[in-house]
């Protein structure tokens, strides 16, 4: 009764929030919730004239087929060690673009830069890819030729193994640092400019300030990002790979996406393609669960 | 801006053929049911038009024009010269880029099945075993019979047709997408700069060692000419390295085929047999050597052909030599690519090159098909009435062409003199004609559109000499399973360790633990399965 009245009390107080919020509740409900009994494919094989429910289980045949596929080790330990090395390496640059970015004095040149900086995330991956390819070519590419000013033999990088995730991951923080720098250069625009009045007028210099003022101010934003960002460490999609890899870099390029498109998607097999991406999902909640709880366990933030 | 083209030249076209109205009307009278704009040529005795205008409307899915900006939906004009003829009104559901995507969405879910389709995955036909088995793709065999004589006789003429189109259980669920015609003309091979040669008073290599002295005087000389002798790249690829299986004819085998028979009809996979070694060795010493592009998965190969560098393509049809020279002679004026012989491995091989592939798309009506009986003789009549198929290779008679009182064909000027589409081929798909719907490319047409060029002159040396392609039959069930579930792996590792073998990062010494390896992958599995479909298709176009 009085839980009743309580619903009742904070709907009319807040129902111009709740309405705020509803589109957001229908997006997840129709695009993310809606087609999760999809997951059933998974254990069934799919028959489009059945439909999900008509279709016969199979049980784990699906999950089996992965697991016994000559590649499967493979492709876990490049799909990790590829998501791992982009959060290396894609995740502190913002930031450190971000504390650089606020540094600046001068409006207009900060401004400046920080387009610059973000317009790369405009630009097709295809594109990229393709100049990459153009500045790497053994064959009159420019890098190339300035490398072997320092007498580096002329090759294509795109065929070394060893190659492939430096030039996936570097281009790809090139592209993004600048976009991802957004979020962190709106937190440092929330900081109480007091803060820094006073520390310096204790004589704190704009070193001691960055990191007594402005780090630990952002330190929520970027751990909740950090957590963010790991439950998503194993979706990697697949088109930026297939533009960049070919048959002589497979043994480190070759991720669970790509492997899906080949086998899932191009030859029609729905239910494998579900499979996959269901454990893809399951190891991504591990992992976000895990850091949440360390995340809340050692600095008391996290995301629930 | 190009819609608006489009629409103005179809204006052209109607005040064209008011005024040339005096020939074509003759034969327009034989036929009064049609309102046809041109020459009315053999219907092949299905009768048009197939409904009153507009009374049936039909749904089409699958690839927009191949022709960058242009749309089926903006009414192209060929696409309304059919339904002017036909009656039938088509409703465009194309996509010029993800359509495989979308249709497998589409297919998948059941959710806005259109009535005709390109099944997918293209450039494969699981699907058609796919969609069949799960009811989406219904039979034709007695559409076929009742109401297209035309499609009765393509059958007739191309036996192989026939066998590819039909399923395991014997019924046919999809019409493929047909090149048997145009391959006949067209060959894929390697093409090479003759300027080259003649800069270094080199002759046209026959021989596999004649190639590799030919690939070596490109490497060290400055064979074009700009003052730098490492600027060339001898050999390159379209489409990755692997395409230089394509050099097989040098090493003792008949053809540039992957798979291929014997004498006794026993299927084979070159890649796994001994002699495949051979040409690893060769190719191995060739890239180590720096004889090979290194652009591996050949993305770099238009800009390298650009830049005046590339001394020989592998892989690639004649027409495209065309292209290359036209991309070439920004860079140098003297640019001149000739397409080559088949590479043998002595002066008494006698190895033929391959015809390409017979198909690789295929078309079905769906269940969701009101009409079907409407659906089937439009069809009949766009992939293989003698009508329709000058629509689809000419375009319309004024507009497109002109034929003269003895019935030679010349193309407009609007086809050869197009401001926008350069090439021929684009001109046409521009207004509609070369679809990407029911294919059935014209060998003839294509010649055509090349006379009096040296892609003309390849064709006509090859026609007649060139080896039937390889037929790739509908599965059965198991063997769709076994296929699916085994080759997508298998494959990966065959190109893994092709490219392994010629760049020197896999020793040649483990050729034999990559035939057992690939063995235990199912290999002998695979061929097991295309020997039986092989077996089937013989069969089919014995009978």
């Amino acid at each position: 009764m009085t839980a009743l009245r309580t619903w009742k009390k904070y709907i009319r107080r807040d129902w111009m929030l709740l309405l705020i919020i509803l589109p957001g509740v229908i997006y997840f409900a129709v695009f993310c919730y809606g087609p999760m009994y999809g997951i059933l494919m998974a254990f069934k094989d799919y028959n489009i004239s059945k439909g999900i429910w008509g279709s016969p289980w199979v049980g784990l045949k699906h999950f089996k087929e992965l697991v016994g596929s000559v590649y499967f080790g493979r492709l876990v330990k490049n799909t990790f060690l590829l998501s791992i090395e982009q959060l290396i390496w894609s995740f502190p640059v913002p930031i450190a673009f971000a504390l650089l970015l606020n540094e600046i004095r001068n409006r207009k040149f900060q401004r400046f830069v920080q387009t610059a900086a973000y317009l790369p995330h405009f630009v097709s991956v295809v594109v990229v890819v393709g100049i990459l390819k153009d500045l790497l070519s053994s064959n009159g590419g420019v890098l190339t030729q300035f490398f072997s000013l320092f007498g580096v033999t002329p090759k294509n990088y795109f065929n070394l193994p060893e190659a492939f995730r430096p030039l996936y991951v570097g281009s790809g923080v090139w592209q993004e640092f600048g976009w991802n720098s957004i979020i962190y250069v709106a937190a440092i625009a929330g900081i109480d400019q007091q803060l820094y009045e006073s520390a310096a007028l204790d004589g704190a210099g704009r070193w001691k300030r960055l990191i007594h003022i402005t780090l630990p101010s952002i330190a929520p934003t970027i751990i909740l990002l950090l957590i963010l960002n790991m439950g998503n460490m194993l979706n990697i999609g697949y088109e930026k790979v297939i533009l960049m890899y070919n048959a002589a870099t497979y043994s480190t390029a070759d991720i669970f996406s790509t492997y899906v498109y080949r086998k899932g998607l191009l030859n029609a097999q729905y239910s494998f393609a579900s499979a996959v991406g269901l454990a893809n999902s399951v190891i991504n909640v591990i992992i976000l669960l895990g850091a949440n709880f360390l995340a809340k366990k050692t600095t008391e933030i996290s995301i629930f | 801006m190009r819609k608006r083209f489009i629409r103005e030249m179809t204006a052209v076209s109607v005040a064209a053929v008011m005024a040339v109205a005096g020939g074509a009307t003759v034969f327009a009278e034989e036929v009064p049911d049609i309102e046809a704009t041109g020459t009315v040529y053999d219907l092949g005795g299905l009768t048009l038009p197939i409904c009153e205008p507009g009374e049936v409307s039909l749904t089409y899915m699958g690839n927009d024009t191949w022709c960058a900006g242009v749309s089926y939906n903006d009414g192209t004009a060929v696409q309304q010269e059919i339904e002017k003829r036909t009656g039938v009104h088509i409703e465009w559901d194309t996509y010029s880029s993800d359509v495989e995507t979308v249709l497998q969405t589409r297919m998948a879910s059941l959710e806005g099945l259109p009535d005709m389709v390109e099944v997918p995955p293209f450039d494969s036909n699981v699907g058609v075993d796919t969609y069949s088995r799960n009811g989406i793709l219904i039979p034709l065999n007695d559409l076929i019979a009742e109401h297209a004589p035309n499609i009765q006789a393509l059958f007739k003429k191309y036996p192989a047709l026939e066998a590819m189109c039909t399923s395991s259980d014997g019924n046919i669920y999809a019409l493929a997408g047909w090149w048997g015609d145009i391959n006949d003309y067209v060959p894929d091979y390697l093409y090479i700069r003759q300027d080259w040669l003649d800069n270094l008073g080199l002759e046209m290599p026959h021989t596999i060692d004649e190639l590799y002295d030919v690939l070596t005087a490109f490497k060290e000389q400055d064979a074009n000419g700009n003052g730098d002798p490492g600027d060339e790249i001898p050999l390159a690829t379209k489409a990755g390295l692997k395409n230089l299986y394509y050099l097989m004819t040098g090493f003792g085998y008949d053809t540039n085929s992957l798979w291929y028979t014997d004498m006794e009809g026993n299927v084979h996979y070159a890649a796994v047999e001994q002699q495949y070694k051979d040409m690893l060795t060769f190719l191995n010493k060739c890239y180590s050597e720096g004889l090979i592009s290194d652009d591996l998965d050949g993305t770099l190969l238009t800009q390298n052909i650009t830049e005046d560098k590339v001394g020989i393509v592998c892989h690639d049809p004649a027409d495209n030599m065309a292209s290359s020279d036209d991309m070439a002679l920004t860079g140098n004026p003297n640019c001149n690519y000739q397409f080559m012989p088949v590479i043998q491995a002595d002066e008494n091989g006698t190895a033929q090159m391959t015809k390409r592939a017979l198909t690789w798309h295929y078309y079905g009506i769906t269940s969701a098909c009101k009409n079907p009986e409407a659906a089937i003789k439009w069809i009949d009549y766009v992939y293989a009435s003698e009508d329709g198929r000058m629509l689809y290779s000419y375009g319309i008679e004024g507009l497109s062409y002109e034929k003269d009182e003895n019935g030679n064909i010349t193309f407009t000027d609007l086809i050869t003199n197009n401001e926008t589409y350069t090439s021929a081929f684009s001109a046409l798909r521009s207004i509609g004609a070369w679809p990407t719907y029911f294919i059935n490319d014209s060998g003839e047409a294509f010649m055509k559109i090349f006379e009096g060029t040296k892609v003309e002159d390849a064709c006509k040396a090859a026609y007649g000499n060139m080896r039937d392609p390889f037929p790739e039959m509908l599965g059965t069930a198991e063997e769709s399973e076994i296929y699916t579930s085994m080759w997508p792996d298998l494959s990966t590792y065959l190109d893994e360790m092709f490219t392994a073998f010629v760049i020197g990062t896999e020793s040649l010494d483990n050729f034999d633990s990559y035939v057992e390896t690939a063995n235990s992958m199912g290999m002998q599995q695979i061929i097991e399965i295309k020997g039986a479909q092989y077996a089937r298709y013989q069969e089919i176009t014995a009978g």
